[in-house]
């Protein structure tokens, strides 16, 4: 595993150790300071200088048993100025000190143009380029496409809105760092989110993202790999970690986010870490360990016709969405994908509920 | 309050009374009620339900296909595959289709000919326009002959995957569907297989003893030859058993109506089988699991004695193939569950009908797998077998009381919210394999084999035995460590916590030392598993032989490595030629 603590081996640096002869307990790793927290993925009590070196050092683990950068790399952070994107930006900046990396670091910040969301998260964005001196650059979906996701759910109403929004901002991250000229980009994904896709994909029944969702480096064939060095990082200890450093950061969930679907999962991984708390990496672990039948083929990657960007089809999704929108067929198409959707579904589990298919033959019978 | 009684109180309770169907919500009620460990209790349940509910409500159908939760009509009609829909259900969907099918065909035969006779004549246009009259001309047809032949078709029963079905097409169906899957258990059609029926008192296991006993009758197609016999593992002595008599009475009386010969192991028997010893391994047993921190750990445990048990009565009695009646419902769970126990490489094997297990020859097979536990329950219900009794306590267990438990409570919940859920997750098994690595190298607790890292592991250390050491014992600290700090940090702070430790590693006793050995040839859940284990001495021989048998084995082969002629060196040797 590549989580792996260097538990034993941390000498905390604590200039001037406070003895407390309380009788209470100490820190089960230097075992010198007053223990403040209860480690989450462990359970172990520690002090907040010990949290602060497991955290750091495991994802510097991370990140250099993966081999997730080079020297002189450009590395543009994908930063929402929600909690993990600040804490990322936090450790990567400390680390690239710490350990001379050598990286050119980019905030690269998208503005989907969500009033009452977005506008204030990118100002906490802005604070945190002020605080770690990375160059910042905002790019916005209105520049890019001409659409805010305001607009578009005026048009489209709340149903498959995510479904833009994901598609853009996944195209919009490349094309930043493309103006930043990084080579790079690093999001903010923790073990949490990874585990929870993975069941999702299970219960959606979707092999080829359940083959790429637990990657740490996803694009790596095009020019921009993008990485998850928080992949083995609790969601939880982020939050800890953000707390207990004080970071700036904004936390209020998009307005436009009614995932019952996801909801649901989210909540059972909670109920199952409350029960075991190594479940999320054991979750990432047997994902890790899946294989897949030969015949799922992954989709070729090509470029778009249209725009040059890196997609499956001719056209790519953004692209495609993007012509939607602009003849104003957008809600319609949406509603015929979902419905030949649900049909194909319904199509699918009946072949596989009954292989002789008794009303299909009488369909066709009929026919 | 018996246990009618408490369900009654539920169901009025939850004002469900008026769904036309006994939908899942309110299982999982019931479910909430009834989550354990094993699969009996919840479907009796649900049948006691079902018996209750069959009394008050004589006239409706019982429901557990796809349209199942369309209570608001939402499928468009137009979707809906049974387009000659009957939409009164008062006629047989399958019933209906035969009898079209029967007259139709002579048609087709006389059309044929037709369509022949115009094909000589040359012109493409007058075929066409023919089969447009033809087709305009069976519309009527259809609903003439369905009124013709109004006796033979049957009142339905159930309503099985958006088609109404009637008893003795269901009958057919189930059959079908049954020996599909169990004819991979057969590898010569002429001799007789033996196989061993896992029993465990549910419906689940009952239905495969009864349908493989209509396979060996000849019901169906063909006559098929088996050898049956049938075992039942007592687990009473931790989980005692609501009525135990009634129970094995009950197992002992049907089995013996079927002329399958029955035994019963109990799962003491884990730690041997001298009677003289029986009672200290009673008490053993208790303890063993009492020194376990976790539900989900002894769950899992007990799972794995019982499998372990199965084969070796397997084994005994000369069976090479052991049935299990695991339905869809629990494989879905199973899945989930095994999933979040880290288990990703063993969990297609698993989860399929053919249960593949690298060392032994015994396989499992679970021919319900294409089958919903409700549709198990319905059939059971009619085949008007006497009633099973309850096996388990019927006890307020939470959902939340082990990793098990919380998944087969999360799958009944989205099972209710979209019921295609767990076929779903079973298509998405079907596309993951498990592939056997090197047989040689299984897990020591579940005998599932062992990913190629973790064999890896096995063989470096051996190779050196020190400096190996800290790289290996690292490897499990993540896992063991973190599991046993958490557990026990409080009650134990002994040896064989810091077993895995680097740092005990230079001042290690032969005590230390044998456990460390024996978390290697775990696999990864089991290394959990292990790590809530307090008293390590407590678990069952079996393992430790295990562990020992294929480290030894490894030793051996490393000795004489040098020596053995293996697929790669004769390749590179070749290229090496080759260049």
């Amino acid at each position: 595993m590549d989580n792996t603590t260097p538990t034993t081996t941390t000498n905390v640096e604590n200039s001037t150790p406070i003895k407390k002869k309380s009788g209470g307990k100490l820190c089960e790793l230097c075992n010198v300071a007053r223990p403040v927290l209860k480690r989450p993925k462990t359970g172990q009590m520690i002090c907040k200088e010990c949290f602060y070196t497991v955290f750091e050092d495991e994802i510097h683990h991370t990140i250099v048993s993966n081999n997730l950068f080079k020297r002189g790399d450009r590395v543009a952070i994908g930063a929402s100025g929600g909690k993990d994107s600040t804490v990322l930006a936090e450790v990567m900046t400390l680390l690239n000190k710490k350990y001379d990396y050598g990286l050119d670091l980019f905030l690269l910040s998208i503005d989907e143009g969500i009033t009452g969301y977005r506008d204030d998260s990118l100002e906490t964005v802005k604070r945190n380029q002020q605080q770690y001196q990375i160059p910042l650059k905002i790019l916005s979906y209105k520049e890019l496409y001409n659409w805010t996701m305001d607009e578009i759910v005026k048009e489209i109403g709340l149903k498959g809105n995510c479904t833009f929004c994901g598609v853009f901002r996944r195209q919009a991250l490349d094309r930043g760092a493309v103006i930043l000229k990084a080579n790079k980009i690093v999001t903010g994904h923790n073990a949490d989110d990874i585990a929870e896709t993975v069941l999702m994909n299970l219960l959606r029944g979707d092999i080829p993202r359940l083959q790429r969702c637990v990657n740490i480096v996803t694009g790596s064939e095009g020019a921009l790999p993008r990485s998850k060095p928080f992949k083995y990082t609790y969601q939880k200890e982020i939050v800890m970690y953000a707390y207990f450093k004080k970071l700036d950061y904004f936390s209020t969930e998009c307005i436009y986010a009614p995932n019952a679907y996801r909801g649901h999962a989210r909540d059972f991984l909670k109920d199952l870490e409350a029960i075991r708390p190594s479940v999320i990496i054991d979750i990432i672990h047997s994902a890790e360990n899946f294989h897949f039948r030969e015949e799922n083929k992954m989709p070729v990657q090509r470029n778009c016709i249209q725009c040059g960007y890196i997609c499956s089809n001719d056209v790519c999704m953004a692209c495609d969405l993007l012509k939607n929108l602009n003849s104003g067929l957008a809600k319609v198409k949406l509603s015929i994908n979902l419905k030949r959707k649900d049909k194909d579904n319904n199509n699918n589990n009946n072949s596989n509920n009954n292989n002789t298919t008794l009303s299909n033959q009488l369909v066709i019978e009929q026919k | 309050m018996s246990l009618l009684d408490s369900i009654q109180s539920i169901v009025f309770n939850s004002k469900s009374i008026n769904r036309v169907s006994i939908n899942s919500a309110q299982c999982t009620k019931i479910d909430c009620h009834l989550s354990h460990s094993d699969g009996g209790n919840k479907s009796s349940a649900i049948g006691l339900l079902y018996v209750w509910y069959m009394s008050t409500h004589e006239e409706e159908l019982p429901s557990c296909g796809s349209n199942d939760n369309d209570v608001n009509n939402t499928v468009p009609q137009s979707t809906r595959r049974s387009q000659l829909n009957l939409q009164d259900n008062t006629k047989c969907a399958k019933c209906v289709f035969n009898i079209i099918n029967n007259t139709t065909k002579q048609k087709e035969k006389e059309k044929k000919e037709k369509k022949q006779q115009q094909k000589k004549k040359g012109s493409a246009d007058d075929t066409a326009a023919a089969a447009a009259v033809t087709a305009v001309e069976e519309q009527p047809q259809v609903s003439e002959i369905i009124e013709s032949a109004k006796d033979a078709i049957g009142k339905p029963i159930v309503h099985f995957r958006s088609e109404s079905l009637c008893w003795e097409c269901y009958k057919d169906l189930m059959l079908k569907k049954f020996r599909t899957n169990i004819v991979k258990a057969r590898e010569s059609k002429r001799e007789a297989e033996k196989l061993l029926i896992a029993l465990s008192g549910g419906t689940c296991s009952m239905v495969v003893a009864e349908l493989l006993r209509q396979c060996i009758d000849g019901l169906g197609k063909s006559k098929m030859f088996f050898d049956i016999q049938c075992v039942h593992v007592d687990e009473s002595l931790l989980y005692p058993y609501y009525q135990y008599q009634e129970t094995l009475e009950y197992l002992r009386e049907l089995t013996a109506s079927f002329g399958f010969p029955f035994h019963v192991v109990p799962l003491e028997n884990i730690y041997g089988t001298d009677p003289s010893t029986a009672e200290s391994r009673r008490s053993r047993l208790i303890d063993s699991f009492k020194n376990v921190s976790s539900n989900t750990s002894k769950e899992d445990m007990i799972v794995y004695y019982r499998e372990h048990l199965l084969s070796q009565t397997a084994h005994t009695l000369g069976c090479n193939k052991v049935v299990l009646g695991t339905s869809s419902n629990r494989l879905a769970s199973k899945l989930v569950a095994s999933t979040s126990k880290g288990r990703g490489f063993t969990v297609p094997n698993e989860t399929s009908v053919v249960i593949e297990q690298p060392t032994n020859n015994i396989k499992f097979y679970q021919p319900l797998r294409d089958l919903l536990l409700k549709e198990i329950y319905i059939y059971y219900r009619h085949l008007r077998l006497r009633e099973a009794p309850v096996i388990h306590p019927f006890t307020e267990t939470k959902p939340k009381n082990s990793i098990n438990t919380l998944c087969d409570d999360f799958l009944h919940c989205l099972q209710d919210i979209s019921n295609q859920t767990v076929h779903t997750l079973l298509r998405s098994v079907d596309k993951l394999i498990s592939p056997s690595v090197n047989s040689e190298f299984i897990c020591s607790m579940c005998l599932s084999p062992l990913t190629s890292t973790e064999i890896n592991a096995i063989e470096s250390k051996k190779n050196s035995n020190n400096s190996s050491a800290s790289s290996n014992s690292n490897e499990c600290c993540s896992t063991n460590n973190s599991k046993s700090d958490q557990c026990c940090s409080t009650t134990s702070t002994s040896t064989t916590n810091g077993g895995c430790c680097s740092s005990d590693n230079n001042n290690n006793n032969s005590n230390n030392n044998s456990n460390n050995n024996l978390v290697q040839t775990l696999c990864y859940s089991c290394r959990i598993l292990y790590g809530d284990i307090k008293q390590k001495e407590s678990l069952a021989p079996y393992v430790k032989e295990n562990s020992k048998t294929l480290l030894t084995t490894n030793q051996l082969k490393n000795e004489i490595k040098d020596f053995l002629l293996e697929d790669d060196q004769d390749e590179d040797e070749d290229e090496g030629e080759t260049k």
